[in-house]
């Protein structure tokens, strides 16, 4: 019941940034094309390498939390595709059991114009998290869902409520 | 990682005296953290992925442990055990366990700023007698299993307890977990534990037989061995001299026929002799018990009986505690054990 309990409170949390993070794209219009645009090219990357759909979550929950402290201009494309690149790398290395070097998540879907060398997309990496203070470990909808599908499914009579937890 | 991390252990009390020269060589990417107000004070440790130094806070003047990690330029950037066990023990905000204060990032390095307590239950076990531990073991325990539970709450193991690894604020008089490797979720699979550390003496059997078994009840295991270490002042299954491995099969085989008539026998003898309650004896034998999905809990074992109103016992109410350089009994400790 904890768990349940802990997440919720976590999730509670969350929510600011969410409404802080829309008043902002209000204000700016043109960060929403640039970002969908973002979301665009992890949702491919994400396709074809078969990812979980939490790592495609967290990527654009990365993406959207960083735009909160940094002002990105709309126009530089290359700032937002290795803002992505980042994005991607470090929810899947969160997520998934086996992660593509740094060159091969790129050539995935070829970008038209960019390729950042792995240096690069590791600086990119460092900033993303230190700029999330390195609170990586998101709450996804996923998580509930998991949970009371445990819930559903745990009637073995062996196991109290805590173990279902697990 | 892991088994690499017990022997520096080793090798810094070993050399106590020599650290300071290797702080020098060592130091070099430390003098960076200068920048953000810290003062190294000595080296602590070493592990594969970076060193473990003493700081200080020059803002707060606080004590801190400082792990350096250095990331290779690897192709695949920040390794994701890096990146996983960093932001978990962000998530992690408890008074039984050791915070992770800050992670400041330069260039290659990564270094993660621990809050930091001189004394270790390892050191305070040495440095004590048993009979001066007594009266703290109930408070200790129950904090080390609340610290525990709220690990397993947040579905992280600890995976390394053991008496180093937790640490006593004299101040606060509370307990803290430590763990300045990397506390490592379950869900997320782990290579590292596919090494087999027979130097370690606080794990669990199961994790002998298969190393992929790795989950909760092995921290309760080694808690139950700190627990008998707290009690006797002795490790209670020493590696080094004795072969580690047969003492526990010896355990085992005990715990298997169902005898409880030699190993088992002779160990609650023995505890019960050192002034141990029959009720605590109970909660040992049920945070060693073989089968780990019947172990105790970390929850459970707050329950028991042994503990009922531990939270009520405040360390050093009772006795005053001392660093271990100090050795002599106080004259308040002499009255608590009556010897007045």
């Amino acid at each position: 019941e904890e768990f349940i309990v802990n997440i919720f409170n976590s999730e509670v949390d969350h929510q600011k940034q969410g409404s802080e993070l829309l008043a902002k794209y209000r204000k700016l219009p043109e960060l929403v094309t640039s970002r969908q645009e973002a979301i665009k090219w992890i949702l491919k990357v994400y396709s074809h390498s078969q990812f979980r759909p939490e790592t495609a979550y967290l990527s654009v929950n990365y993406l959207d939390r960083f735009l909160l402290s940094h002002s990105m201009k709309p126009g530089k494309g290359w700032q937002w595709h290795l803002l992505s690149v980042a994005c991607l790398a470090v929810a899947a290395k969160m997520e998934e059991t086996s992660v593509p070097n740094l060159l091969d998540l790129q050539l995935i879907e070829p970008s038209s114009r960019f390729l950042f060398k792995p240096k690069t997309v590791h600086r990119m990496e460092l900033l993303v998290m230190s700029s999330l203070k390195w609170r990586l470990c998101t709450v996804t909808p996923f998580d509930f869902v998991h949970y009371f599908i445990s819930k559903i499914s745990c009637f073995n009579p062996q196991r109290d409520g805590f173990g279902s937890v697990f | 990682m892991k088994k690499v991390k017990d022997c520096c252990y080793k090798v810094v009390k070993k050399t106590n005296g020599s650290v300071s020269c290797l702080n020098i060589l060592g130091s070099e990417q430390m003098e960076k953290v200068k920048d953000w107000n810290y003062k190294v004070v000595e080296k602590i440790g070493q592990g594969v992925f970076g060193e473990v130094y003493k700081c200080l806070n020059l803002e707060t003047g606080k004590k801190v442990a400082i792990k350096m990690i250095n990331i290779q330029n690897e192709p695949e950037g920040v390794p994701s055990y890096l990146i996983a066990g960093v932001s978990l023990l962000k998530e992690l905000e408890h008074d039984n366990i050791v915070r992770l204060l800050d992670v400041l990032t330069s260039g290659r390095y990564v270094y993660l700023v621990f809050e930091y307590l001189d004394l270790d239950l390892g050191s305070f076990i040495r440095k004590h007698t048993a009979t001066s531990i007594r009266p703290h073991i109930k408070t200790i325990l129950s904090q080390i299993l609340v610290g525990l539970a709220y690990y397993h709450s947040h579905n992280i193991l600890h995976g390394d307890l053991q008496p180093s690894n937790v640490l006593i604020d004299l101040k606060s008089k509370k307990v803290k977990l430590a763990d300045f490797g990397l506390t490592t979720s379950f869900g997320v699979p782990h290579i590292e534990y596919s090494y087999n550390e027979v130097g370690s003496p606080y794990k669990a059997p199961e994790s002998r037989i298969r190393s992929s078994v790795y989950s909760t009840p092995h921290d309760v295991w080694a808690v139950g061995c700190i627990f008998a270490e707290m009690v006797s002042g002795n490790p209670l299954f020493p590696c080094g001299k004795k072969d580690h491995l047969s003492l526990i099969v010896r355990y085992l085989e005990d715990m298997i026929n169902n005898l409880f008539i030699c190993y088992w026998q002779d160990l609650a003898e023995q505890l019960l002799g050192l002034g141990l309650e029959p009720p605590g004896v109970e909660l040992l034998s049920q945070m060693l018990y073989l089968d780990p999905d019947l172990r105790v809990t970390a929850n459970g074992a707050l329950l028991h009986r042994y503990l009922r109103h531990a939270e009520d016992i405040r360390i050093a109410e009772t006795v005053p505690l001392k660093l271990p350089s100090s050795n002599k009994p106080s004259f308040s400790q002499k009255v608590s054990e009556g010897r007045f």
